[in-house]
């Protein structure tokens, strides 16, 4: 079980636009100081994958493996790890952070109405996407 | 209105390889590449002033590092680093140092080696935001993105794989009469539609094979085409743009949709005039926006068009990636992004490897690279025509 923390993107200080992948400037105003905040982690699913083929060990050994696209509601469209059953287009979704073995913190989103401890069996043997 | 790029040729179109591993470095490809190229316009090397490369696998050299390598003295230099799109990227730059006498003959080229095991790390350090934002869901760099997008276009507009299909199979149809396509077995749609899944709905036969090889041309002016009697290809038209529709959640439409009306209008000729599509195609999604983003159907109307338009050399429909495309020929790493150019160019000059399109006098070449995070960044097209016809 891994430790489920809330999702925490950039903000820009200037014009308070969530920026994501990370990045140095603010591509709204192009402001340079901006902050990592909690923010709202509903958003729609805008499209999934069943990975059959990794270039990685650790994804070799757990596939097939979930991947979903979502828009958040604070703009930002992210890639994300799925949990749960097979996603279904536009289906409502939240999305947390967890760490993964190699110590990223990676993005995993599930359904909206799901327990969000479910991201937390991601990277546990057996217990991961399906 | 921008000025017109009359006064320019394209010759030589030259390819290198194809293999699908090799020890030699990507400088080597390049190198033979600009060698076949010189050879086949009958131009010295010494006349050489101006160079443009793309290549994914030169670093930590660059074309700078090319010109001692070589031994090229050029008074006009690109890096041309955008992948799918950088011939026809480096095709417009070099038409205009043409124009503008900054240059005489130019060389374009891409090259790229493919050594085994060098793919991973390519595909984890494409960039900043791919090593942050993708790889690490799944590591499967490129396959995910598409994948995500195959999915989304085909939840949009109602395609299925076998529309997908009929794009690889009829490629696979043209790369059967080109000597140097990877992969020229005949596919058919039972074939293709029991591939082995890599990341659904994207299945083996819409992937590309990473290979290692180089494409090349000549840009120099009209008089000095004339004057090395070699046929030469002129630039009716041609436009790119960067990074189109941020706007859009999922890229369903390339930057091609912004442009093709004044590039058909610069060019004077419609979709319809076009005798053959070269489209980008690292995979079929793709060469099915751009169909529709260039002008061939509506939006959201080409799974409709692949349905009922023969796209082989000669089945009198539309002749798409005349060489068999990327999907069948193989994928040189950024040389893939010059197989279309080199192509539209022998096939307007009768210097075909493969299969002819019967009477082609005018066609267009489109590119697409540089998937940065979630979609590819440079869409480009040329619309080029047979000289003096
Ligand atoms: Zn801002």
């Amino acid at each position: 079980m891994t430790k489920i923390g809330n999702l925490q993107l950039l903000v820009c200080d200037d014009c308070g636009k969530v920026q994501y992948p990370d990045r140095e400037i603010c591509a709204d105003c192009l402001g340079g100081t901006l902050t990592r905040k909690t923010i709202d982690n509903g958003g729609e699913l805008l499209s999934w994958t069943r990975l059959h083929a990794s270039l990685e060990p650790m994804f070799q050994q757990a596939l097939p493996w979930l991947i979903a696209s979502v828009r958040l509601s604070s703009g930002p469209v992210v890639v994300a790890h799925w949990v749960g059953a097979e996603p279904t287009m536009g289906q409502a979704v939240q999305v947390v952070m967890v760490d993964d073995p190699q110590d990223r913190k990676v993005l995993v989103a599930l359904d909206a109405d799901a327990d969000e401890k479910a991201a937390g069996q991601l990277f546990v043997a057996d217990g991961g996407s399906a | 209105m921008s000025q017109d790029y009359s006064g320019v040729a394209l010759l030589a179109p030259t390819t290198v390889g194809y293999q699908r591993y090799s020890d030699h470095g990507a400088a080597w490809f390049i190198g033979r590449c600009v060698a076949d190229l010189l050879a086949g316009a009958g131009v010295a090397k010494d006349e050489l002033d101006g160079l443009a490369v793309s290549s994914m696998t030169l670093a930590p050299d660059s074309a700078v590092s090319l010109t001692e390598h070589f031994g090229l003295t050029t008074r006009w230099l690109e890096h041309v680093p955008m992948g799918g799109a950088a011939a026809v990227v480096s095709l417009r730059r070099a038409a205009r140092a043409i124009q503008a006498g900054d240059a005489r003959v130019i060389a374009c080229v891409a090259g790229d080696t493919n050594r085994k095991g060098g793919f991973r790390d390519a595909i984890e350090n494409f960039s900043v935001f791919s090593r942050q934002a993708v790889y690490p869901y799944g590591a499967a760099g490129p396959n995910v993105v598409f994948a995500l997008i195959t999915r989304a276009y085909m939840a949009e507009f109602g395609a299925t794989r076998e529309d997908f299909g009929r794009i690889c199979i009829a490629q696979r149809e043209n790369a059967s009469h080109n000597p140097v396509a990877l992969l020229r077995d005949p596919l058919d749609m039972q074939t293709y539609l029991d591939a082995r899944p890599i990341a659904e709905p994207v299945h083996l036969f819409d992937c590309v094979l990473p290979c290692a090889g180089a494409e090349g041309f000549l840009v120099t002016s009209v008089e000095r085409a004339r004057s090395l009697d070699v046929p030469f290809v002129e630039i009716l038209a041609v436009d790119e743009r960067h990074n189109a529709f941020p706007e859009d959640p999922v890229q369903l439409r390339g930057g091609w949709a912004m442009f093709r009306d004044e590039l058909y209008a610069a060019a004077g000729l419609g979709p319809g005039d076009m005798n053959f599509v070269q489209a980008y195609d690292d995979y079929p999604v793709i060469a099915l926006q751009q169909l529709e983003d260039l002008g061939f159907c509506d939006k959201g109307a080409g799974p409709e068009f692949v349905r009922h338009t023969e796209l082989t050399c000669t089945g009198g429909g539309l002749p798409l990636n005349t060489c068999g495309g990327q999907l069948s020929a193989g994928q040189a790493g950024f040389a893939g992004g010059h197989l279309g150019t080199v192509e539209a160019i022998r096939q307007l000059t009768g210097q075909v490897l493969g299969q002819q399109v019967p009477d082609a006098s005018v066609g267009i070449v489109s590119g697409y690279g540089m998937v940065n995070y979630d979609r590819c960044l440079c869409s480009a097209a040329a619309i080029l025509r047979r000289a003096d016809s």
